[in-house]
């Protein structure tokens, strides 16, 4: 197994998409030709893999690395890519309370009513890690 | 400082890291894998960008720093200047 196999495996445990994967492999095949036998110098694939994916932002909770991102931490919630529907349908049905309000103990014991009530839990971590994503988005911006 | 390289023109990884050892004169002793996903993210950033060059047969990454990433550069520079003078002021 060369060392390219090694950092090619550990990009995938790291969850490296495949199309990223193949360019870093280019490019550390590049660098290897232009200086045969520099694999000590280019470090473990493991540590350069970890770095990877916090740096591209696909690091997980799991991982034993406390400087993870928050985008990266964002991008781990399981499902989040219904999540951001669930947020809308939830806005759509507050919006709809508010717009039709008066009957609202009709809404809420009716399907929408439930149908609210199950995209809460998706809806809200959702808007949290919005928040926090957006929050530091905007400290990072103002610090430059 | 791989703004300040890839500034002074498009590089590929193996050029950055070669260009980071000669102009520290040797004192940037990085584990040189380390410099390439700084590369990715400085891409993903907006920092620079890259393509597929081929030289000499070779198929190459080149890295070449984008609009923003020569103001990043710029206001690197003048950061580390003023940072550079304090400390210079204290030592002296």
């Amino acid at each position: 197994v060369t060392w390219l196999d090694q950092l090619d495996l550990e990009l995938r445990n790291a969850r490296i998409p495949a199309s990223r994967r193949r360019r870093i492999i280019a490019e550390f095949a590049e660098h290897l030709a232009s200086e045969p036998g520099s694999e000590d110098r280019l470090g473990s694939p493991a540590a350069l893999a970890r770095q990877f994916a916090d740096e591209l932002g696909t690091a997980c909770w799991s991982m034993e690395d406390h400087d993870v991102r928050w985008r990266s931490a964002w991008r781990c919630l399981p499902g989040r890519q219904r999540m951001w529907r669930a947020a809308l349908g939830f806005s759509a049905g507050l919006a709809v309370v508010a717009w039709a309000g008066l009957d609202f103990h009709g809404f809420i014991n009716g399907p929408a009513g439930w149908a609210l009530l199950i995209s809460l839990p998706f809806a809200m971590p959702f808007f949290v890690a919005q928040f926090i994503y957006a929050r530091r988005q905007l400290s990072e911006g103002a610090d430059g | 400082m791989i703004l300040a390289v890839v500034g002074a023109g498009p590089a590929h990884g193996y050029a950055v890291i070669e260009a980071l050892r000669q102009r520290s004169g040797g004192v940037f002793e990085l584990p040189e894998g380390t410099v390439y996903p700084a590369l990715h993210r400085l891409e993903a950033d907006g920092l620079l960008a890259s393509s597929w060059d081929t030289a000499s047969g070779r198929r190459r990454r080149v890295y070449r720093l984008t609009r923003r990433g020569r103001s990043a550069l710029g206001l690197g520079r003048s950061e580390w200047q003023v940072f550079a003078r304090a400390v210079e002021g204290v030592l002296a």
